[in-house]
């Protein structure tokens, strides 16, 4: 119990304690799935309002950042007990570069599922995608994703492609012991936070911050250089006969109706002045929003 | 499979084309034919252009659901540690706003253990009905048991629409009801409209806030949304009639999970942004955590709270509690003061609640301005210590 206390209060960090780490040796190797996205580096996008076009600044792109923490729980957890880490994304062919990103990191393999049938896809068709991928990649113990990425921000494929593979997951989580066979995990939901254990297979999904993330080897870039990524596209994932596939935006359940630039507030104020009547201005301000009681007696310069 | 085709290929001007997609989808070869590749994301931006060059192929779905079998708008109400999270409030109060019109009914979703006492808030606000999951099973939230009993709801109720709060609970609960329904799930929206032939237009930022999307969910039901927190308003109602409460069974409901809660401790209490009338911001016009001294002098005379943008918290200034923006909270406020601010749309995304925005800066195109109800150019150093000293003289005189 004494031990517990100080995990809550030191949350997150990832030292451990050699002992610990030699209690959770596992007979077995553990395989490790870790999903990751290719996101554009900038979220500086802008609707054109009389054409609707998007501005969108560069070509640049990069690994979700929140990404880099599962892939770095995916290593140490490797480290700690054995076994393999595999990378998957899903995404054009250029989404290589963060599976090639995560293997200079010190990931064993890399998948991409690539086809124009996966574009457009919500929710519920990019879950499905990418679990179709899992289910073909074969076993696994753990799969983690980032708590949600830059651009979609919605936070839910982690979690919808454990409901689709059937297995528990863990959203938020900010700390991972191996056990046995289960994991002991803290998750943060925000107001209270869980500490508890989860059975193999099963998903997490990392809170930010909760690790440090390694950086990219030279070494270990230049031996995957040539390791080749494993790319599946729509035939490769097709379910059995008979079962109703969801790819892409046929298979999306949401359909985008408009996008519009965000609602500008009208009737604004820039008051410039010397630091003394900007001062005066303010306060004068604060009364007539009734914020700060008035006063008779209070008199302005 | 759908997609987006090009028509007549060769055109003039064709690095036009090229550069109005934003997913450089569009590529033209030297003599000016156009052709589109895998980037292509069916953004449909390109559609603008006229269907003589592109055109959008559509396989027509086939709808699996009966539209007319689902009615009603139910509300999850989020419930932890003894209490109901006061986002579900908001949520009920904005499913009546939209069932109002079209007599639907809202119906709350109760899931925990021993709800007994709950009882006499159900009155204060306008639901219809509320189903109750109880059952110590249910004491801490583990994902399996309790996305089964919103199964079993959807199952017994049908419902239409079903909201659920953006919160870290409801964002891991939603997508797995969500999946396990076969329909679609918008995430964290800003707005929400039910139209006459029961379709949910949901309203959400995308790209980081700097464009919001409106969002249906033609091919599912449920509509599925869950709902930003302190978007909504919630508002007690007086004299309202205790709605029909109905206690489910467990039978229906899975029982065995593969997670067991050790435990469950609540964050010790903070005083919160999301329940304070004034709200002084503070940017990277700061520059030093020495200079937050001044800061909390005026929010001191002022009973504000302090909230940082996310330079300042990602500098470990203060804890991410106290982050607004598209990476942290957002506020609601009746007045907003930004000091040092510059207004990136990250940042702004969380404010759009506040009543009233100040904003002091010293760069007068700080786009800060272009959100601010008042701006004032001029330097936070001279300005702050100024404000806090007239307030506090005038807290004096009184």
């Amino acid at each position: 119990m004494k031990r517990k206390n100080h995990r809550f209060f030191f949350a997150g960090r990832c030292e451990r304690y050699i002992e610990e780490i030699n209690t959770n040796k596992r007979g077995e190797e553990m395989e490790i799935i870790v999903c990751l996205k290719q996101v554009p580096d900038t979220t500086n996008v802008e609707v054109d309002e009389k054409t609707g076009v998007l501005k969108r600044e560069g070509t640049r792109t990069k690994m979700n950042p929140f990404d880099l923490y599962a892939l770095e729980w995916g290593l140490r957890l490797k480290e700690q007990v054995g076994g393999r880490v595999r990378v998957l994304s899903m995404g054009p062919s250029q989404a290589v570069a963060v599976l090639k990103e995560a293997m200079s990191m010190g990931a064993d393999e890399g998948y991409l599922l690539s086809d124009r049938a996966f574009a457009g896809a919500d929710v519920l068709a990019t879950s499905y995608t990418l679990a179709q991928g899992i289910k073909k990649m074969g076993s696994y113990d753990v799969i983690l994703c980032g708590k949600q990425t830059t651009d979609g921000d919605t936070a839910q494929v982690g979690p919808a492609v454990a409901e689709w593979l059937k297995i528990p997951h863990i959203s938020q989580v900010r700390d991972i012991v191996p056990m046995n066979d289960c994991f002991r995990v803290e998750a943060d939901y925000g107001e209270f936070i869980q500490i508890c254990e989860i059975q193999m297979p099963c998903l997490l999904t990392i809170e930010k911050d909760s690790c440090v993330p390694r950086l990219p080897s030279y070494l270990l870039r230049k031996a995957s250089q040539n390791r080749e990524v494993t790319y599946w596209n729509l035939s490769d994932l097709l379910p059995k006969k008979n079962e109703k596939a969801f790819f892409g935006l046929d298979g999306s359940a949401t359909q985008v109706e408009r996008i519009f630039p965000p609602p500008k507030k009208e009737e604004q104020k820039i008051f410039r002045g010397t630091s003394t009547e900007i001062s005066f201005e303010f306060v004068r301000q604060l009364q007539r929003l009734k914020l700060v009681e008035n006063d008779e007696g209070f008199t302005y310069e | 499979m759908s997609r987006i085709t090009v028509k007549k290929s060769k055109v003039e001007h064709a690095q036009f084309y090229v550069d109005s997609c934003p997913f450089q989808a569009i590529t033209a070869d030297s003599e000016g034919y156009l052709s589109i590749n895998d980037q292509c994301r069916i953004c449909k931006l390109c559609l603008k252009f006229g269907p003589d060059l592109f055109s959008f192929e559509e396989d027509i779905p086939v709808n699996t659901f009966h539209q007319t079998q689902t009615k009603d708008i139910a509300v999850f109400l989020e419930w932890q540690h003894e209490k109901i999270h006061p986002m579900s409030w908001e949520l009920v109060c904005k499913a009546r706003e939209m069932a109002e019109p079209f007599q639907q009914k809202v119906i709350g979703i109760l899931v925990g253990a021993s709800l007994e006492k709950h009882k006499e808030e159900f009155s204060e606000y306008p639901l219809d009905e509320v189903v109750i999951y109880d059952s110590p099973v249910l004491k801490y939230f583990r994902i399996e048991p309790y996305t089964a009993a919103i199964i079993d709801f959807i199952e017994e109720y049908h419902p239409n629409v079903l909201l659920i709060g953006a919160t870290p609970l409801g964002r891991s609960l939603a997508p797995r009801v969500a999946i396990a329904s076969k329909t679609g799930l918008t995430a964290d929206c800003t707005g929400l409209e039910l139209r006459g032939n029961g379709a949910l237009i949901q309203t959400r930022p995308a790209f980081g806030g700097n464009i919001m999307a409106q969002i249906k969910t033609p091919m599912g039901r449920p509509q599925m949304a869950t709902v930003r927190p302190h978007v909504m308003n919630s508002k007690k109602v007086v004299n309202c009639c205790l709605p029909k409460i109905k206690h489910r069974s467990l039978e229906y409901v899975l029982q065995n999970s593969r997670i067991k809660v050790l435990e469950s401790t609540l964050k010790p209490p903070a005083q919160d942004l999301s329940e304070a009338d004034i709200v002084i911001a503070v940017g990277r016009g700061i520059k030093r955590p020495e200079d937050l001294r001044m800061i909390q002098d005026l929010a001191q005379s002022l009973s504000a709270v302090v909230a940082y943008s996310r330079p300042l918290i990602e500098a470990g200034w203060a804890d991410s509690r106290f982050q607004i923006g598209l990476s942290g909270r957002s506020i609601q406020p009746k007045l907003l003061v930004t000091i040092g601010v510059s207004g990136a749309v990250q940042f702004s995304a969380g404010i759009q609640g506040a009543d009233y925005i100040v904003a002091i800066n010293s760069d007068p195109d700080a786009p800060i301005f272009n959100i601010a109800d008042l701006g004032f150019v001029g330097d936070c150093y001279e300005i702050v210590p100024r404000v806090s000293s007239l307030l506090q003289s005038f807290n004096k005189e009184r």
